[in-house]
């Protein structure tokens, strides 16, 4: 049987850690589920530096980022870097006329989907169902 | 020698391990190769009397390394739960936020500024 394949977020990865984020128990749910199922998550490099960006300026907290960074490290996990296909096929999704808050970061989580075949796009953000994936909304 | 690794509910057993000296090695490379080929069995590599790396099949290497990243995977959602948890045990602002607004905020911010 395979795995299901899923693609961390940064907003996702940000509920993990700030716990009275409207979706903390949420994600929590999530992860046992995935953790249930063998589920592969792949945490790419730009959603990891995003949240820890969004942690240390919005929330000021450099301790949380500083958390998640090393969460990361502590165990020498493979976080999914960003090939140059990745990135070159991620512009074509980009819309500059489209809405501000979907932005060249998603693009690129998109097109990482796309490329192992994903399934299912851990984040909260609806825009990522209208391009035919499954959101943390559907682990529910 | 039989090595048991286990990956959760995983068990593969590599086979009996049959040593080679290196320098059996060295004068036949090829049969060396072709005798792990053929009976997939391991072949440890001894100089001085100590073990120095095993050659395995290709096929063991690949199951090897589909357990290799299952444990990865699986640590890797460990350790956001365990962070969770951590996060649990943070003083509260009683005040509740999203995360997808606030990264959109700090986006506007970094544009304003």
């Amino acid at each position: 049987m395979n795995s299901q394949i899923c693609i961390a977020d940064a907003d996702f990865l940000i509920s993990i850690v700030w716990s009275e984020d409207v979706n903390h128990k949420n994600v929590l749910n999530i992860l046992t589920k995935l953790n249930t199922d063998k589920a592969i998550v792949i945490h790419p490099e730009s959603a990891i530096i995003e949240a820890a960006t969004t942690l240390l300026r919005k929330y000021g907290r450099p301790d949380l980022a500083n958390d998640l960074l090393n969460g990361y490290k502590s165990v020498n996990l493979s976080v999914g870097g960003v090939t140059s296909d990745e990135f070159i096929n991620s512009i074509q999704y980009f819309d500059p006329n489209g809405s501000k808050q979907n932005t060249p970061f998603d693009c690129l989580i998109l097109s990482i989907a796309k490329s192992h075949k994903a399934e299912v796009i851990l984040s909260f953000d609806g825009w990522y169902i209208n391009k035919g994936f499954q959101t943390a909304y559907d682990l529910l | 020698m039989t090595y048991l690794l286990t990956n959760n509910s995983d068990v593969y057993i590599l086979k009996s391990m049959q040593i080679v000296n290196i320098r059996d090695l060295a004068r036949t490379p090829k049969k060396v190769v072709e005798d792990v080929k053929k009976t997939k069995q391991p072949r440890q590599i001894v100089s001085q009397k100590k073990p120095q790396a095993v050659i395995i099949s290709l096929e063991d290497y690949d199951k090897l390394k589909v357990l290799n990243d299952q444990e990865k995977q699986q640590q890797s959602i460990q350790i956001l739960l365990d962070l969770a948890k951590l996060a649990d045990k943070q003083p509260k602002t009683g005040k509740k936020t999203n995360a997808l607004k606030m990264i959109d905020q700090m986006w506007q911010d970094s544009a304003d500024e």
